[in-house]
């Protein structure tokens, strides 16, 4: 459980630190107007688009592999051996 | 007493070394020669090195006689690892996403927007509680404190709130599992330094201020108790399944 | 009969009849330089046996410790953040001096001459904007890092006795920490920073009985101005340097005596 959550933890920052990074590039328009979660821009170039696209991609990524590592991974083996114990006491 | 135990271990021990003070008299020695305040000053010593040893003897805890870890060299070299990462972060960081210049002070101009920084938001919350500012009647509903000073106050308030803490919560629990109680304060501090935050920055969140005070104070007594009730339950199955040296260690008071 | 020593003492002859790596011979030529001159070996001696007397036992990680079956601590990252807070205080320190040099604390001219060193930093110096970037977010970092490092111990109970002191003395701290920031966040002079310090003097003049004498020394006045940004300045980069500091080494030093508190 615990190797779970160095992976987790290596997922969500380093996910999280291209997602501020490109959201702060392509999702903030100015200082003063929303701040990374407004509308992405209008991609000029190829990079831009790429840009783009990675910024969700980044953001999924951080919140699902954190939600996977900690949550869903943990609970599923709480459930197989709850199911295994259940089955042996039988 | 504890001077004879004492003596071969640090003399011989480790370097080899051995100290040229075979003359130099004993605890007992100086405590028989001294008076007054030194006196008592050695007398203490006593005590509190037999206090060690009798406690050494008791425990079954061979491994280490100390409560503490060593800060150097083991915690520091562990440190090195994550905190190195973290450095990295800052390095990038600070390449790819430069800090924001506004236009220059003009005091004439009041802005839109005055903000501190983030981490000064929870202190700017606590100042604009001026509608919970209580008028009196008997002062035909005048104000007691200027609403000013309301907010100074509930910084101070705030602030030596968690400068007592260490004194009401003594005892060996570490674990919030072990405290259920000071756990569900924590967490109850903790969100309420959001939900205060989020009063600063009030006129950016589409909610009413009436309801957004309100938030303020039932949130964090709402995951206060939510966070009792889940350690409440959690304690049994974790107190089983928690290593039985540790509670050997440290029997919950 | 030559004047040359030739006793048992002569390291050049000894160290010629050693087969010595370069790196062996290098080290110990300066070693014995330096001993030569400062009596190293003296003080080496006094260090060694201090490190023998504190560390006379080894203790077991914590993972041996509690028998557990984990390869890696679940709580470790917490357990890091005042050290991490440290590293981020020396990034900062470090380009803060930089900036020092090209930065000059006045509100003369329109706009202020304050404002415009930042933006002289920021446009022509050479990684002016990359060192402006990285003060302002390794402060950030810091900050953070030490707010979460208050939560880390609220919540393992390293606050408890004996350690009540420190935790006294980390209120203090992250109280410093906060006027560190908010005296650097006035230094830019920019329309943020002006009214962020005009709710400073209003907070100080509403305190009863010293806020006016609070305001008079912290703010220079009642109104903000020249006296203002270089008190702000003074305080950033000269009083509180030295206190925190101060603070922080006695604040580890009170850390390193009573050990990390039974970890989690």
């Amino acid at each position: 459980m615990a190797d779970e959550f160095i992976k987790g933890f290596g997922i969500f920052s380093t996910a999280a630190l291209a997602w501020i990074t490109l959201a702060a590039w392509y999702q903030t328009p100015s200082f003063y107007d929303t701040q990374l979660i407004a509308a992405p821009v209008e991609p000029e170039t190829t990079f831009d688009a790429i840009g783009i696209f990675l910024t969700d991609v980044f953001l999924w990524t951080a919140l699902l592999g954190a939600l996977a590592f900690w949550v869903l991974i943990p609970i599923g083996r709480e459930l197989v051996e709850a199911l295994e114990n259940r089955r042996s006491t039988n | 007493m504890s001077d004879e135990e004492t003596k071969p271990d640090v003399q011989s021990g480790g370097s080899g070394a051995v100290a040229p003070d075979d003359e130099t008299p004993s605890w007992m020695e100086r405590k028989t020669r001294s008076t007054g305040l030194s006196r008592l000053t050695y007398e203490y010593f006593e005590r509190a090195r037999r206090e060690d040893q009798d406690l050494r003897t008791e425990s079954d805890y061979v491994e280490r006689d100390v409560l503490g870890f060593p800060t150097w060299p083991h915690e520091v070299i562990r440190n090195l690892a994550i905190t190195m990462f973290f450095s990295g972060v800052i390095l990038l960081i600070a390449a790819t996403v430069p800090p924001h210049l506004g236009a220059p002070a003009n005091p004439s101009k009041t802005p839109e927007v005055i903000l501190p920084d983030w981490y000064l938001y929870w202190s700017f919350g606590l100042l604009k509680l001026n509608p919970l500012n209580p008028g009196l009647e008997i002062l035909g509903g005048d104000k007691i404190i200027s609403d000013q000073l309301y907010g100074v106050l509930a910084n101070v308030v705030v602030v030596s709130a968690v400068a007592v803490v260490p004194f009401l919560n003594k005892g060996s629990a570490r674990r919030p599992v072990e405290q259920p109680f000071w756990a569900a304060i924590g967490v109850g501090g903790f969100v309420f330094s959001i939900t205060i935050a989020a009063i600063a920055v009030q006129n950016l969140i589409p909610l009413s201020l009436a309801l957004q005070l309100n938030l303020a104070f039932v949130l964090p007594i709402v995951s206060g108790i939510i966070t009792y009730a889940v350690l409440k339950t959690m304690r049994e199955g974790y107190m089983y399944d928690l290593n039985r040296r540790y509670y050997r260690l440290r029997p919950p008071k | 009969m030559s004047l040359e020593k030739k006793d048992e003492f002569d390291h050049n002859a000894w160290l010629k009849r050693k087969d010595l790596t370069p790196i062996e011979k290098t080290f110990l030529m300066s070693l014995i330089y330096l001993d030569q001159r400062l009596r190293i070996v003296d003080y080496l001696e006094v260090l060694e046996t201090l490190y023998y007397r504190v560390n006379l036992q080894m203790p077991k990680s914590h993972t041996e410790q509690y028998n557990l079956d984990n390869k890696f601590w679940y709580w470790y990252p917490l357990y890091s953040l005042g050290f991490f807070s440290i590293v981020a205080y020396i990034i900062a320190a470090a380009t803060g001096a930089l900036l020092g040099f090209y930065y000059t604390p006045s509100t003369a001219g329109d706009p202020s001459m304050a404002y415009n060193s930042v933006v002289a930093i920021t446009t022509d110096l050479n990684f002016g904007f990359y060192l402006r970037s990285l003060h302002r977010w390794s402060a950030q970092f810091m900050t953070a890092a030490v707010f979460l490092h208050m939560i880390r111990v609220y919540f393992t109970g390293a606050y408890k006795e004996p350690r009540e002191l420190n935790w006294i003395l980390g209120i203090v701290l992250i109280s410093l920490t906060l006027v560190f920031g908010y005296t650097g966040y006035l230094l830019p002079w920019n329309q943020l920073a002006f009214w962020a310090g005009q709710i400073g003097v209003e907070m100080a003049l509403a305190v009863p009985i010293i806020g006016e004498w609070g305001a008079q020394l912290l703010f220079g006045g009642f109104t903000l101005g020249e006296a203002t940004i270089v008190r702000m300045y003074i305080l950033h980069v000269f009083v509180l340097p030295f206190v925190v500091t101060a603070l922080i080494a006695l604040h580890v030093g009170i850390v390193w005596m009573q050990g990390i508190a039974e970890p989690h």
